[in-house]
């Protein structure tokens, strides 16, 4: 995994202009807070609220339109190239090439670090075993179930052994058993390499059961609340539940922006 | 791959069936008279095979043939450029979208007498006529498959670090292959047509020249047997491409 660093996100504002229309659209009204190497932090928000604009700035395909992001006092978006392989993400589809076998698909992301060949086979072989794909590494994607195709997708953005991985609304789509089982495993693996994680999620309750902190966005984005979840034990999510409410309470906010 | 696919291309019992029948409707009507222009079937097969032993069809299909492959290599490697350049640059499809436009639209048999002030009555034309006849539904399908590259993918592949040319290799190339290999099967059946229309036109080499003759003396039978090979030879060619397609597109 490569070096372990914090994420600093101060004064971050983005505004798109709509192509056809020339209106502004603020995707991101202000964001402060920092994320400490190995944390795991789900971001709770309204559709719309700029959840994935977030995460767009912190991969480096967007610039913002004020304030920064930086990871051990680099910006994503000005180097571009230095951070390929430091950053991968699951996605909300699973994004598989679909002209690919599951084995090939989990390599793509080693292709572009342009590890030599038998190394890719080998370590893309790994993660997929990983996951329990063992026995599909010549699989294309529409021969494997919406699991299935998640936990490649998953595999895939491990293998390249990035310090910080993310999952935006990565397991929404599958059904409650298989998402929460694919959820579990991703935080795991995450932790026990050592990598910081940053889940998307529309749902409290997910946000709870995922890690060490939720943050929750308002709309258009800004921190309404920072909850730090160590300290409750796995059985307190009404406890928690109503730590949440409370906060945003104290903020005067409305907690049905949640819903 | 999906029975359905196989179904379309595999000549079943069904398609074997039709084309036997239509056969034996041909000879039946030709036994009948109903026509000069319509001899039975099976003595349009006696004069193929006529044709065949006396090296006429060889001699022509052989200046056929070369013009074919000479013309449509030229067209698939060009037209599969332009649709690339065409899909990946904005720049390259407003210069050339218009032109594309109005020229796969027009009658390109009206263009021979152009090509043979320009070239001359001379075998060059019917190159130039596979050309232009297979050039642009290539050129089009391939910048239709570049465009319709899932933005998702794209997007994936970036957030995995890729660059445009790194974009390009793997994830738009491989996305069109599809639809470049559906270019390149209905461009060689243009092919032909342009094959035949440009020796047709300038009477000098080839099938078309042959069909020219035969029709002009009315030796109707080796005309059917000539047009039957015509046939043939888009089928196989057709078929041809149609193999490496399926050798290349795997997935779908
Ligand atoms: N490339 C873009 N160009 C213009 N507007 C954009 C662009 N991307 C996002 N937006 C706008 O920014 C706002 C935030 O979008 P974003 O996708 O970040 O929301 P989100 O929180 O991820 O929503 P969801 O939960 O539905 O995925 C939306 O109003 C959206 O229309
Ligand atoms: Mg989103």
């Amino acid at each position: 995994m490569s070096a372990p660093a914090p994420i600093e996100v101060a004064g971050l504002r983005k505004v798109y202009r709509q192509t056809t229309t020339g209106e502004a659209v603020t995707a991101i009204q202000q964001l402060d807070f920092r994320i400490e190497p190995g944390e795991v932090v789900a971001i709770v928000g309204q559709t719309g609220c700029g959840k994935s604009t977030f995460f767009d700035i912190l991969i480096g395909l967007e610039a913002p339109t004020a304030g920064s992001i930086e990871i051990g006092g680099r910006t994503p978006y000005g180097d571009f190239d230095g951070f390929r392989g430091r950053i991968a993400t699951v996605f909300q589809q699973d994004r598989l090439l679909p002209w690919r076998s599951a084995l090939d698909n989990v390599r793509l992301g080693l292709e572009m670090l342009g590890l030599p060949e038998a190394q890719q086979v080998e370590r893309s072989r790994e993660w997929l075993a990983r996951l329990g794909l063992g026995d599909f590494l010549q699989a294309y994607p529409h021969e494997l179930s919406g699991g299935m195709r998640q936990r490649v997708a998953i595999a895939r953005a491990f293998a390249v052994q990035p310090g910080i991985l993310l999952a935006d609304e990565a397991f929404g789509h599958l059904d409650e058993v298989t998402a929460s089982q694919l959820r579990d495993e991703f935080v795991g693996l995450a932790r026990a390499n050592g990598a910081t994680a940053v889940l998307i999620t529309h749902q409290l309750e997910e946000a709870i059961g995922i890690g060490n902190r939720i943050l929750v966005f308002g709309k258009p984005a800004t921190l309404l609340a920072d909850v730090r979840l160590d300290g409750y034990g796995a059985d307190d999510t009404a406890l928690l539940r109503e730590a949440i409410q409370a906060t945003l309470q104290t903020n005067r906010i409305d907690p049905r922006l949640l819903q | 791959m999906t029975p359905a696919a196989k179904r379309d291309s595999d000549l079943g019992p069904t398609g074997l069936a039709a084309i036997l029948g239509l056969l034996a409707v041909w000879e039946i009507l030709g036994r009948l008279d109903v026509s000069l222009f319509l001899p039975p079937v099976s003595e349009v097969f006696v004069a193929w095979w006529g044709l065949i032993r006396d090296g006429t069809l060889f001699q022509a299909g052989a200046s056929s043939l070369a013009a074919l492959v000479k013309g449509y290599l030229l067209a698939a490697v060009l037209g599969v450029g332009v649709g690339l350049a065409m899909g990946r640059f904005a720049v390259v499809r407003y210069l050339l979208d218009g032109w594309i436009n109005a020229l796969m639209s027009a009658p390109l048999s009206a263009l021979v007498p152009v090509l043979i002030a320009l070239f001359g009555i001379r075998d060059t034309v019917v190159v130039a006529t596979v050309f232009l006849f297979a050039f642009f539904v290539i050129a089009v399908n391939t910048l239709t498959g570049v465009r319709g590259t899932e933005r998702s993918l794209v997007e994936m592949g970036r957030a995995f670090g890729a660059g445009e040319a790194t974009l390009f290799r793997r994830i738009y190339l491989p996305s069109a292959l599809p639809a470049v290999m559906l270019g390149l099967r209905l461009g060689v059946v243009q092919a032909v047509k342009g094959m035949v229309v440009g020796e047709m036109l300038i009477s000098l080499v080839g099938l078309g020249e042959r069909i020219i003759s035969y029709g002009n003396t009315f030796l109707v039978t080796e005309l059917y047997a000539v047009i039957l090979s015509v046939l043939l030879v888009a089928i196989i060619c057709s078929q041809l491409v149609q193999a490496c397609e399926r050798a290349l597109v795997r997935w779908k």
